[in-house]
């Protein structure tokens, strides 16, 4: 992978450093070239990846500018590209319709929860003696697949709000092309509360992996 | 004209006012009004203005002095002050040069091109143009020179080209390497720290939404594992203020740099005493406020 651009660079070398980066580094046996900006929308704290895949080296410029312009207002913190002689492994991020995430998020959310509760007996005892309704934030991996012209494009995002995280996924990725279909993280493996609160009616839980809690 | 001597000019400029430490060794302290003691540092109001004395010796004369109870504050240039205490003296930065460096930690850049390249140029982009305002605002507070604004496909973004000033903030570790920085711990006092954090909150905090929207969290965001962790220190060691550092997210992506976010949890406290210069930020820490203050 290399970085060809970075926050605090003019724009347009962003797409001028994709293209005389590709057009260096384009070997015989390349096939297929990957051009990500990395950046996060920070009104409400978005992170995002948002990746192209392509085939044509001569399409690279438009595609950069396409990836540009989704993402512009937000702060892109780097642009890297990626060049490979065997074609790039895509994850399957055209799983599920737009209907289907939020009950598929309230699954995720629900399997947190059961988790939390099952191990720890501090937060199990306070949610009995409370009777409130627990309501987990989780970080929530969000993914989108688009298409336009031959082109892949997935956008991924994060944060703890589906209701926040979609709308800033779905509007990038509409202006990449036409969307295939969405992808959620759904993998839970040791989740630990690391915050509550309670108001009248829930329990709010805060809760990350533990191999995520640094200090 | 040379290179060198544009530098001398530069420097000339730069340091007016800047007390000749080495020349006034020699003179004695005769006569001056004696107004304030710090340790072995007497300060004395002199015919020429604030006299730095130890040991009878004149160390130091100096225009402007801020006397406090604890301290006595010099103004040197550059954004630089020489504070003296009953500790002993050391250089803090100004307020404005404490936000400088944390804007620029956040959202500028120090750009000096390919090696040999005489291109010194200092920028912040933003989507916030209170930010890029902010950051010229101190830029010429610190350095006497003007910032050119112009924006980049609707950024506001503010420029300019100027060695000093990039040697000044680099040295200082504004930008130590592609996306880190140092946070100047050493030169920060009590009103610095909180200017610093305010600043670098403004360009890489959030105030984002939980508890199914009901709710807001307040969170630094960085791919600097070793900043954040400077910052939690910061944060506990001057205000009381704690957080929690969680990462890496991302990792399993080898196109990704993996990231890291410092929650904070004193958040009533983050939004008094160190808040933020970003519109959505201040709107979001003032319900923060107003949320938990009326449930305490």
């Amino acid at each position: 992978m290399a970085i060809v651009w970075e926050w605090g660079s003019e724009l347009d070398l962003l797409v001028q450093n994709c293209e005389r980066y590709v057009s260096s580094a384009w070997k015989q046996d390349t096939t297929e070239c990957a051009i990500a900006l990395h950046g996060i929308e920070r009104n409400e704290g978005v992170t995002y990846s948002i990746t192209a895949y392509t085939r044509s080296r001569t399409d690279v410029a438009d595609i950069a500018s396409r990836l540009l312009n989704a993402v512009l207002g937000t702060k892109i913190r780097y642009c890297s590209v990626e060049l490979s002689a065997e074609g790039f492994p895509k994850k399957t991020s055209a799983s599920y319709k737009e209907e289907e995430l939020p009950k598929r998020v309230e699954l995720l959310l629900s399997e947190v929860g059961r988790r939390l509760l099952e191990k720890d007996e501090s937060l199990r005892k306070r949610a009995e003696q409370t009777r409130r309704r627990l309501i987990v934030d989780w970080l929530i991996w969000l993914s989108c697949q688009a298409r336009s012209s031959g082109t892949i494009y997935l956008v991924d995002c994060h944060d703890t709000f589906l209701d926040v995280i979609f709308p800033f996924m779905k509007k990038v990725a509409l202006k990449l092309g036409d969307i295939d279909g969405y992808g959620l993280y759904d993998k839970v493996e040791d989740p630990i509360a690391i915050d509550t609160k309670e108001d009248e009616e829930h329990l709010h839980v805060t809760a990350i992996e533990k191999a995520q809690l640094v200090k | 004209m040379g290179a060198g001597s544009r530098v001398r000019q530069s420097e000339h400029r730069f340091y007016q006012g800047e007390p000749s430490l080495s020349n006034a060794i020699e003179s004695c302290n005769e006569g001056g009004k004696s107004i304030a003691t710090f340790g072995e540092y007497q300060i004395s109001r002199g015919a020429d203005g604030y006299e730095l004395v130890k040991g009878g010796r004149v160390v130091g004369i100096f225009e402007e002095a801020s006397i406090e109870s604890e301290r006595v504050v010099f103004r040197l240039s550059t954004g630089m002050l020489l504070e003296v205490s009953d500790e002993g003296i050391r250089e803090i930065f100004s307020k404005s040069k404490a936000g400088l460096h944390g804007l620029t930690a956040s959202d500028g850049s120090l750009y000096n091109g390919r090696p040999g390249s005489r291109a010194y140029r200092i920028s912040l982009e933003s989507e916030s143009p209170e930010l890029t305002d902010l950051y010229s605002q101190y830029f010429e507070a610190v350095y006497n020179k003007q910032m050119h604004q112009y924006p980049d496909r609707g950024y506001p973004r503010v420029v300019i080209g100027n060695k000093m000033a990039f040697y000044d903030l680099k040295n200082y570790g504004a930008k130590t390497g592609l996306y880190t920085w140092n946070v100047p711990r050493g030169y920060l006092d009590k009103e610095g720290a909180a200017e610093w954090l305010k600043c670098f909150f403004s360009g890489d905090g959030t105030v984002k939404l939980v508890c199914a929207g009901e709710d807001y969290d307040i969170s630094f965001e960085s791919t600097h594992k070793e900043g954040l962790e400077d910052i939690q220190s910061l944060l506990l060691d001057e205000f009381g203020i704690r957080s929690r550092l969680h990462g890496p997210y991302g990792e399993d992506r080898p196109d990704r740099r993996p990231e890291y976010s410092l929650r904070v949890w004193d958040e009533v406290q983050f939004a008094e005493e160190i808040g933020s210069y970003k519109e959505m930020h201040i709107k979001r820490l003032g319900e923060i406020l107003r949320r938990k203050k009326g449930e305490g």
